[in-house]
């Protein structure tokens, strides 16, 4: 076996450039080729040797299943995912009797009571540490889809998001486009009218409804709710959610 | 994504069922939860349960899934390489014969209320007695109609009509009444006859299986101990697909194994609390997508397809995508993405991908997002959001899970202020999606959260504080206490032992504990509210039962059959236990298990056109050469990026492996592959002048949204179901030449 | 096939473990739960941290048998089997 195979380079490789090893972690910008020389040579998980650990039970959202999960969780570093030995969609405890308290199992880190975790939840620790993620909000500066972007503050996305204005003016082509925000659009409870829609002979004796509607919100997987139709139906006070 | 006729049941209960069909589901590979399925499947099913020896499983699939893999393991198990997109056929087939051979639950299917039901010591009952018109629209007979009083249907008993709750005994099954000259035939009636359209031959050609497996089959199911008919998205995702998921669950309701121990369940029921809603906003109007509507405009028949509230609980997005460009219903003025990935998900998505670049159609875009997604990497802003493992919240289960579950979701990593409860994620700039929408609303100073959000005194400024008063109401208390078994247990779990899993309570047999809905209920057969609702592209009145059909446009007519001899193979999908849509090929230690995929084809096909595997091949659908037209002129700015193998034309080429899992005439090719964003180099993005982190294998693979054939009528859409809203996910017609 | 489908008994894997001679330990892996859904693969992966690309454990995919007629009934295998490193 090559000496790159070995397990624990990956936190020597990394420590200075990605994670600290510290209890809150501080992820750095990291160079494209930086992380591919990482991802490709070393451990592609944090792996503290030694430190405080903790367990810390919670759902699993690699998939749309719910199925519990349990994280070894060492110096503030997530080191191993497996399933939630208290879940019944990763472990079979009907011989065991009614669970109510942590100790009704054996389900610490060493512990004979193990749940167990698909593929793709087990490799969520990859997704908690992938160099692909985001990292600050961000607003195009090319026309869309360019690829161009720069980073901004949250108080500035917000503002722009909800307030609107000539946000685009620095890109070609859209030097004089205004776009309402958010917070107006709404607040417009106005009708539909002909001026947002050609196909009033189409519309129901009640109309399409307030103008409000012209804000559309899409998921793909939404386990946030009750907050989130919550935001979109109560809050914001439009009828579609649409989903994927 | 919606499941007809959902309210019946969805899932199998695999631990006592002895026979069991898999239909278009791949049962150990996909659907939710995978392991808990598998295991329940494998060591309950076919080890534990007492009629393990018996145990008969039987897939249904165009392909040779793992699950078919494990049912035929043991020599009992069989595969049934269904054609795509005949479902119906084998369906309705199997309801002929059952029908005609006495292969149903005939005492079962004659009560006709609760009162019966409970005497018989059954808990549910069906509306097989119950009468229903012969012209359209078809509606119930009515109490009032027959002149004998308040009553919602009306049975014959000894050929005398009577109120259904009136009745005192079993009703007549096959019958019919005639009515001021209208004639009225039971549901059981009107199913058989629907049945008796196409002989099982006739089936069996149309799905391209040996002659006699249709009655093979449902002779063998009829007569086994507890057999059960599942399905996941294979008959469902498609043009036919509301009625597939209706015959289904009809065959399933004639042997009476609905909520059934070893039955077709709905299984679960989860635990939930509550948060108050403090002046909350009323939605009113039509949806952007014309779904969960009645049309009711002034012109007869409306630009785009309207979609039933009834059938389509969830709404149709595809059809807000291909409507927006022409701003029909009104207007877009601004489009949030949560989660979620269109431009590459969503079938035919040359027409999603056209949208979002359109300025003047989406004014406004913004996207939450972990990853420069396919679909971020088109919006204005994207605000990021932080991963599953650094949030607050909590989700329930799925069948065969069968008791109360809800599991709380928590950050692993990463600080909550003690103070003001606000989460740091490891990634300091990044925000939890909750606390993003939080911070929208209050900007926009939207009701319900903020100050007083939940109520007086209870403010909702983040994440936590949702959750926390979440989970202090109903069935929880205590909130998010770190000391409390709710936090420390991950959620609330009812132990899933049998005694709380079912129901001894009825003399007919056990009963899971949580059906969907009510516990006692009736079930349809006969849907009045799909036969009342009209299509709103055509203005005629859709039928409440079950068709012989196959892929259909929105106005509900077959394919021009000339398609079908210029595109005579089918473009079929296929999902591998490791992957899902759009998070897992830059997951790399997922990606790097298969590290691209094919185009999958039978060997029957290979030495057709001479290819082995590893060679190449192109493909083209009957409307994959519009990307070529000025419909598609802003995707086209993008096409070689980020779909290297378009070769003009509308063809595409594919790498090819030759495998006996696929059936002939199948051109099968795994979702989850070919990426242009979200990590792959096809979709390169720069942040303040600087290249952003990318690598070769996230966006290996083939891609094959852009193939699938848009509806004839509408032009910009794929087909999608009139009634249920599902798209046409497999059956594509497709021509596939050697290169 | 029949021989495939029939389950090893606890009893006769029990009296597998008992032969004399000094301690050895045994990987017993039973294929029937197997359903090559990679779970092992990262389970490995995880414990062992290995480099993106580099796995320890595997599982192959073996197909018995070939499938091209569809007019008749298929006689098809196949079969998963995990490959551990057995370190």
């Amino acid at each position: 076996m090559a000496v790159a195979m070995k397990r624990r380079t990956f936190l020597k490789v990394s420590a200075a450039a990605v994670t600290a090893a510290a209890v809150v972690s501080n992820f750095k910008d990291a160079e494209a080729a930086e992380w591919k020389k990482q991802i490709g040579k070393s451990g592609s998980q944090p792996d503290p040797v030694e430190g405080e650990m903790k367990i810390v039970r919670s759902v699993c959202l690699m998939c749309h299943g719910g199925c519990g999960i349990q994280a070894k969780v060492v110096n503030g570093e997530l080191a191993r995912l497996t399933g939630n030995p208290y879940h019944p969609n990763t472990y079979d405890y009907t011989a065991k009797g009614d669970i109510v308290e942590e100790s009704d199992l054996d389900a610490g880190a060493n512990g004979k009571d193990v749940g167990s975790l698909c593929p793709k939840g087990q490799a969520g620790i990859f997704a908690l540490y992938s160099p692909f993620r985001l990292q600050h909000p961000l607003k195009r500066v090319g026309p869309r889809g360019s690829g161009k972007w720069k980073t901004i503050s949250w108080e500035q996305a917000i503002k722009e998001i909800c307030h609107g204005g000539h946000l685009f003016k620095n890109v070609p082509g859209e030097e004089n486009r205004y776009v309402e925000g958010v917070k107006s659009i709404l607040d417009n409870t106005k009708p539909i009218g002909p001026e947002d829609s050609a196909y009033m002979d189409e519309a129901p004796p009640g109309g399409w409804g307030p103008k409000r509607n012209q804000f559309v919100w899409a998921h793909g997987r939404n386990e946030q709710s009750p907050l989130t139709p919550r935001f979109v139906l109560e809050a914001a006070g439009v009828p579609h959610m649409l989903n994927h | 994504m919606n499941l007809p006729p959902y309210e019946i049941g969805n899932y199998c209960d695999y631990e006592y069922c002895d026979y069991l069909i898999s239909m278009g589901s791949n049962v150990t590979a996909a659907d939710y939860p995978m392991q808990t399925r598998a295991r329940y499947l494998q060591k309950f099913g076919k080890r534990l349960n007492p009629d393990a020896k018996n145990f008969k499983h039987v897939v249904v699939d165009p392909r040779f899934t793992n699950g078919a893999a494990k049912a035929t393991h043991n020599g009992v198990g069989e595969w049934v390489p269904l054609k795509p997109a005949t479902d119906a056929y084998f369906l309705l087939g199997m309801i002929r014969w059952m029908i005609e051979n006495n292969g149903y639950k005939k005492e079962y299917v004659t009560i006709p209320n609760e009162k019966v039901a409970k005497e018989m010591g059954y808990r549910n009952w069906t509306d097989m007695t119950y009468l229903v018109s012969t012209t359209k629209p078809r509606k119930y007979l009515s109490g009032k109609d027959v002149g004998l009083g308040q009553s919602d249907f009306v049975v014959l008993v000894n050929g005398q009509p009577k109120m259904f709750q009136e009745a005192d005994g079993l009703a007549d099954l096959d019958t019919s009444y005639v009515l001021n000259g209208v004639e009225y035939r039971t549901v059981f009636r009107l199913l058989r006859e629907r049945a008796q359209e196409h002989t099982l031959a006739e089936s069996e050609a149309v799905c391209d299986i040996p002659a006699g497996t249709i009655a093979r089959i449902a002779q063998e199911f009829s007569s086994a101990k507890r057999p059960v008919i599942e399905m996941f998205r294979g008959p469902v995702q498609q043009s036919n697909g509301w009625y597939n998921g209706q015959a289904l669950c009809i065959v399933n309701m004639l042997v009476d194994n609905i909520d059934r121990k070893g039955g077709y369940i709905s299984g679960h029921k989860n635990y939930w609390g509550d948060v108050k809603a403090n002046g909350k906003r009323k939605p009113s109007g039509i949806r952007a997508d014309t779904a969960k509507a009645v049309y009711q405009g002034k012109k007869p028949t409306a630009t785009r397809p309207w979609y039933s509230g009834f059938a389509v609980p969830r709404g149709v997005t595809p059809n807000f995508f291909s409507s927006v460009r022409m701003g029909y219903p009104y207007k877009n003025k601004a489009y949030l993405n949560y989660y979620n990935d269109p431009a590459y998900t969503m079938p035919y998505n040359q027409e999603t991908i056209e949208a979002l670049l359109d300025v003047k159609a989406m004014p406004l875009t913004f996207s939450i997002d972990a990853y420069m997604g396919e679909t971020s990497a088109l919006c204005d802003y994207v605000l990021p959001d932080t991963e599953y493992l650094e949030r607050i919240g909590g989700f329930k289960t799925y069948p065969p899970v069968k008791t109360q579950v809800f599991g709380v979701r928590q950050p692993v990593v990463g600080s909550i202020d003690p103070k003001t409860h606000e989460y740091k994620a490891i990634r300091p700039d990044t925000k939890m999606g909750d606390d993003i929408l939080i911070m929208l609303a209050k900007e926009c100073g939207l009701p319900t959260f903020g100050k007083d959000g939940g109520g007086p005194g209870v403010h909702i400024n983040n994440s936590w504080d949702f959750w926390n008063e979440f989970y202090s109401h109903k069935d929880f208390k205590g909130g998010l206490d770190p000391k409390g078994s709710l936090v420390k247990l991950g959620g609330k779990f009812q132990n899933p032992a049998p005694k709380y899993q079912y129901t001894k309570n009825y003399s007919s047999g056990e009963y899971t504990s949580f059906p969907g809905g009510r516990q006692v209920r009736v079930l349809f057969a006969f849907l009045e509210k799909v036969s009342t609702y009209k299509n709103a592209m055509t203005g005629e009145y859709m039928d409440g039962l079950p068709m012989y059909r196959t892929i259909v446009d929105c106005k509900e007519q077959p394919l021009d059959p000339a398609i079908y001899k210029e595109y005579p193979m089918q473009l079929h999908t296929n999902k591998e236990p490791f992957h899902t849509q759009s998070r897992t090929m830059n997951n790399m230690w997922l990606a790097s298990i298969k590290p691209q995929n094919y185009a999958e084809i039978n060997p029957a096909d290979a030495e057709r056109m001479g290819v082995k595997t590893g060679d190449w091949v192109k493909a083209k659908s009957p409307s994959s050469a519009q990307i070529d037209t000025d419909m598609y002129k802003n995707f086209r700015k993008h096409l070689k990026e980020f779909y290297p193998n378009y070769i003009g034309k509308g063809w595409f080429k594919f790498q090819v492996r030759i495998t006996s899992r696929i059936r002939p005439g199948l051109f099968s090719v795994c979702q989850s592959y070919g990426r242009f964003g979200a990590g792959s180099p096809k979709g390169k993005w720069h942040m303040n002048g600087k290249e952003q982190p990318s690598d070769e294998r996230v966006g290996a693979g083939f891609h094959i949204n852009p193939l699938y054939m848009a509806d004839p009528v509408l032009k910009n859409m794929v087909l999608v179901d009139p009634i249920g809203g599902a798209t046409q996910s497999f059956g594509t017609p497709l021509r596939v030449e050697k290169i | 096939m029949s021989e495939l489908g029939t389950f090893v008994s606890d009893e006769v894997l029990e009296d597998s473990f008992k032969k004399p001679g000094p301690k050895q330990y045994t990987l017993w892996v039973d294929l029937e739960y197997c359903v090559g859904c990679h779970a092992c693969t990262m389970a490995c992966k995880g414990e062992n941290n290995t480099p993106v690309g580099v796995d320890y454990n595997r599982v192959m995919e073996i197909e018995v048998g070939e499938f091209k007629n569809q007019k008749e009934k298929p006689d098809l295998r196949v079969y998963f089997v995990p490959m551990p490193c057995m370190h």
